[in-house]
């Protein structure tokens, strides 16, 4: 029995250091911007994923979420638009809430999560995952109006294989692809999920009719990003902290892993930028980031961080640069970050959302 | 208990007690090294290598008055390779809109060798200067194993000569590194360590034993000024707050001294970065401390291991430390960080007219626009 001693404290030594490094416990956070930042008046509780439309330069928000939360069911879900044309001068920047129509749709049941567009003739089709009161999902479909401006439900769409949607991106008119970051249900749950290792992450396709399975034993993955005009899909894997890039199968049932980039922090939403490249809000500091989340109504920060990853032709090679950091005083729990005519917006889990200028591509 | 049950006692005492001083140092290196800690890539603006220098720009020192920087080079060269000092004019304020077309071209200077002076034996690292009635004089610290000197030059800018004036050596110069001159013929430098140099002075780092030391010539002796020091590497004198500032390179902080009318040094206070510092520079109007650092310190180790044919890439990093008016609290940010493709092993820094310039070990010299001096 003594014998067993010290291999036992010495396995622990060494999960005690694992947990350590998992955690960031021993990070450093610099701070720095690409030029003046300052919040947008409008998403307080969060701005968790921002899809920009490029023909119109409006960007739509989401805001509200509740993640594994039961508790936190009162908090309002709301869909914000932001208009990259209005003013930067020294005034507020401003976000717009949308109100949404619908005779089917639950405003008191919407806290929405993942969302993406297509374009379906002509008018601008949103999808956005949706997590209700008892953390049930579904997809809700909603057509942009500009007149009002608001939003019009149009259907919910529900399915099995929707187990823990994070994310989505559209590949098609009504033709999804979504990322299930796990399994558990609750936040205990997920907690042993996420300290076993559990590879329990999941990705469908969503052809309009029925789910096909892309990807599974995965991570958590997160984040998902689709280029159009190279057919590449990228996929952010939270518990690994890093990214993939694939090749998407013509009939968008299958895909072929190219690369992928260790990115040493935890990126969560991507955004395609219009050169190519991809953007992420990520969680430089984990231990600081789950403090801020378990209090996102109350005063905690965590540390929030943007990543540029530019690759290269073949999506074999790819660079890093970090375009924005802070100790989460700015801006706290950086979930994505959008790009438009130097104009950076960066979303968060639960508090805010920021707007910066750049001042000069190099800074990016 | 008899006299061997006590004998045998006190070494399983004695061997436990090292084992434990062992197991500590081991981990305190581990964290020491970094090995978990990334460096992302990120500039303030445009940036572009000075030509001329390839091997090396381990010191900076901007004179003002001539709006000119000198930089110390040749420390990658193998033996026989000189060592030698380049000068980079920086344009006149408002010549910015030529700033794009412009070549960024760094000189080097002629050397007029006096009696004691050997160009064979001349390896600079830090430099720093006095400016008198319109006469530069630039004192550099020659770090070759063989001159355990501090080499002074007057400069002579119509020429773009230096004319060694005299070698001022001491036995007590260990590990000379960086040095700060207070006024003609008095400066203070750094002892990196105890040991010159090599596996002695690795190992005496890597178990933090805090033997470096800080010294000051008054014109006639040199005396310690801080016996035991940990680790300083840069030091830069703030003249218009007579203030001392050292970078401690393995306590990862950067060290406040006041300096009274007789040079004697008082320590204020340490601003912890959790990153090594190395080059220092202090900007005249605002007060504001830049930094260079080496971020990932087992990169570094590597990196100074090589050859100048093959050497891994270590990151670099600039900070700047704004020092509030209450004089005990401050705010850091980060104008330029690189993993080590662009730049690698950021050893000496200067901040002039909203541009950066930063020196490397034994690599090229950067010069950055910083094009919200504010916000970076």
């Amino acid at each position: 029995m003594g014998k067993l001693i010290i291999p036992i404290v010495i396995g622990l030594c060494a999960f005690a250091w694992r947990i350590y490094e998992s955690m960031d416990m021993g990070r450093t956070i610099y701070n720095h911007r690409p030029g003046v930042c300052r919040q947008v008046h409008g998403p307080v509780k969060g701005s968790e994923d921002i899809e920009v439309i490029r023909s119109e330069g409006i960007a739509f928000v989401t805001s509200g979420l509740i993640y594994l939360q039961p508790t936190r069911a009162h908090v309002e879900g709301k869909m914000f638009l932001y208009d990259f044309n209005q003013k930067l001068g020294t005034g507020q920047l401003k976000a717009k809430e949308l109100p949404i129509k619908g005779s089917n749709f639950d405003q008191n049941n919407f806290h929405p999560h993942g969302l993406s567009h297509w374009v379906v003739n002509g008018v601008i089709r949103l999808y956005v995952i949706n997590h209700d009161d008892d953390f049930k999902h579904s997809i809700e479909v909603f057509d942009y109006d500009p007149s009002g401006p608001s939003l019009i439900h149009k259907k919910s769409l529900k399915h099995p294989s929707f187990i823990r949607p994070n994310n989505i991106v559209a590949v098609g008119a009504d033709q999804l692809i979504i990322t299930n970051d796990g399994v558990a249900q609750t936040e205990i749950g997920n907690f042993f999920e996420i300290l076993s290792g559990y590879k329990g992450g999941t990705v469908y396709f969503w052809d309009g009719k029925e789910s096909h399975q892309i990807l599974s034993g995965m991570g958590a993955p997160n984040g998902i990003a689709y280029d159009i005009k190279t057919n590449k899909l990228f996929i952010s894997e939270v518990n690994y902290r890093r990214i993939h890039a694939y090749d998407l199968a013509k009939d968008k049932k299958s895909v072929t892993l190219l690369s992928t980039v260790n990115l040493y922090s935890a990126c969560d939403n991507l955004f395609l930028d219009s050169d190519g490249s991809v953007y992420s809000g990520c969680h430089s500091v984990l231990i600081e980031t789950a403090k801020s989340i378990g209090d996102c109504d109350g005063e905690a920060t965590s540390p929030s961080q943007v990543l540029r990853i530019k690759f290269d032709s073949e999506y074999k090679i790819a660079s890093v640069s970090e375009p924005y950091s802070n100790d989460g005083k700015e801006v706290s729990g950086s979930s994505i970050a959008a790009l438009y005519n130097n104009q950076m917006l960066i979303g968060t889990v639960c508090k805010g959302l920021l707007h910066c200028e750049v001042t000069h591509p190099s800074v990016l | 208990m008899g006299p061997s049950n006590f004998t045998s006692f006190l070494f399983k005492l004695t061997s436990w007690l090292g084992i434990v001083w062992l197991s500590t140092t081991i981990v305190r290196f581990i964290l020491l090294s970094d090995s978990n800690k990334r460096v992302y890539n990120h500039t303030p603006g445009p940036c572009r290598i000075l030509q001329g220098i390839e091997n090396g720009s381990a010191g900076i020192e901007y004179v003002p008055e001539l709006r000119l920087a000198f930089i110390s080079n040749g420390l990658g060269g193998s033996d026989g390779e000189i060592g030698r000092i380049l000068t980079y004019e920086f344009p006149e304020p408002k010549a910015e809109q030529d700033r794009s077309v412009k070549i960024h071209e760094a000189i080097p200077l002629k050397i007029q060798k006096s009696d004691s002076f050997r160009q064979d034996k001349f390896s600079p690292l830090g430099l720093s200067s006095f400016t008198s009635k319109g006469r530069v004089s630039l004192y550099v610290v020659n770090t070759h194993p063989e001159r355990k000197c501090v080499e002074a030059f007057t400069f002579v800018k119509e020429k773009s000569l230096l004319q060694h004036r005299k070698s001022i050596c001491d036995h007590k110069f260990n590990s000379l590194t960086d040095i700060a001159v207070v006024g003609a013929d008095r400066f203070f430098v750094t002892n990196l360590a105890y040991f010159n140099n090599g596996w002695m002075q690795m190992a005496e780092l890597s178990m933090q034993m805090n033997m470096g030391s800080i010294l000051l010539f008054n014109g006639k002796t040199v005396e310690y000024a801080e016996k035991y020091s940990p680790s300083p590497s840069g030091i830069f004198y703030d003249t218009p707050r007579e203030r001392l500032i050292v970078s401690s390179m393995i306590n990862e902080v950067i060290q406040l001294y006041s300096v009274k009318r007789d040079l004697s040094i008082d320590h204020k206070l340490d601003i912890s970065l959790l990153s090594s510092p190395g080059g220092l520079y202090v900007e005249q109007k605002s007060g504001d401390i830049f930094a260079s650092f080496h971020p990932v310190l087992n990169s570094l180790i590597f990196h100074w291991l090589g050859t100048n044919e093959e050497r891994k890439a270590s990151p670099s990093q600039v900070l700047r430390i704004r020092m509030q008016n209450d004089d005990v609290s401050w705010v850091v940010t980060e104008p330029y960080a690189n993993d080590g493709a662009t730049i690698s092993a950021s050893n000496a820094v200067a901040y002039v007219n909203d541009q950066l310039l930063i020196g490397s070990l034994f690599g090229k010299c950067l010069l950055c626009d910083v094009d919200y001096p504010t916000l970076a």
